[in-house]
């Protein structure tokens, strides 16, 4: 790890906490790295995720973000699957 | 459009069976001729399958966040007297409510469409999952 990186938590939910096997994982975050990046490192730290990926999206700070949000080191991260509430 | 001061919304995430009786009463208003609750419960059949139980996940914060902002969005849309918008996590079993969406407001026609918009808006937006306990043994999370 360079002095440009980071490491940071997303939060895994419903089945991509059973894909995960772990309720977060850690990844690598490069300075300027944006929400689109997250998930392909996430795909890359978690190949079982690839699947389910493209339906996901990111929440930082407990709000949806686009893939061009950048991300700050402090950030709360989560991985969103396609939600089933009601 | 500014939502009334008097308007008063509520939103909770609870772990045990939903009352309705005291999300009626949260309803009460001497403006509010229309009230109206829904109750979304755990069904038996889904197509040629058979369900034992529900069980729901939360990204807690998040969801108490998304929730409260769709109630104040169709209170405001609305001119709603009273939302009331609990959902519960865990185990549901049949017949039991997993959702309850209530409002009161000053006419019938309001509330109607207050409802299914905010159910609409609760199954895309809110970060809650259901996961299927099938009567076969198996166990599927339902992502649509």
């Amino acid at each position: 790890m360079t002095d440009s990186q980071s490491t940071i938590e997303v939060a895994m939910f419903a089945a991509a906490k059973a894909l995960a096997g772990s309720d977060s994982l850690t990844i690598e975050l490069s300075a300027g790295a944006t929400a689109g990046e997250v998930l392909v490192q996430l795909g890359e730290r978690c190949p079982e995720l690839q699947g389910l990926l493209p339906a996901c999206r990111l929440a930082v700070d407990l709000q949806y973000v686009a893939a061009d949000h950048l991300i700050s080191p402090g950030a709360q991260l989560a991985l969103i699957p396609p939600v089933s509430g009601g | 459009m500014e939502r009334s001061a008097e308007t008063r919304v509520v939103v909770e995430l609870v772990d045990r069976p939903i009352e309705s009786d005291p999300i009626l009463d949260a309803l009460s208003d001497l403006d509010a001729g229309a009230h109206s609750l829904f109750l979304g419960k755990t069904r038996r059949r889904t197509a040629d399958k058979e369900t034992d139980y529900l069980v729901y996940d939360a990204y807690r914060p998040m969801a108490l966040t998304e929730l409260r902002r769709l109630a104040d969005a169709a209170a405001d849309r609305w001119q709603l007297k009273r939302v009331v918008v609990i959902h519960r996590l865990g185990r549901v079993d049949l017949g039991e409510a997993s959702i309850a969406i209530a409002a009161s407001g000053g006419h019938r026609r309001e509330v109607f469409e207050a409802i299914p918009w905010l159910l609409d808006e609760i199954k895309s937006d809110v970060p809650i999952w259901k996961q299927e306990h099938w009567s076969d043994g198996l166990t599927e999370w339902v992502h649509p």
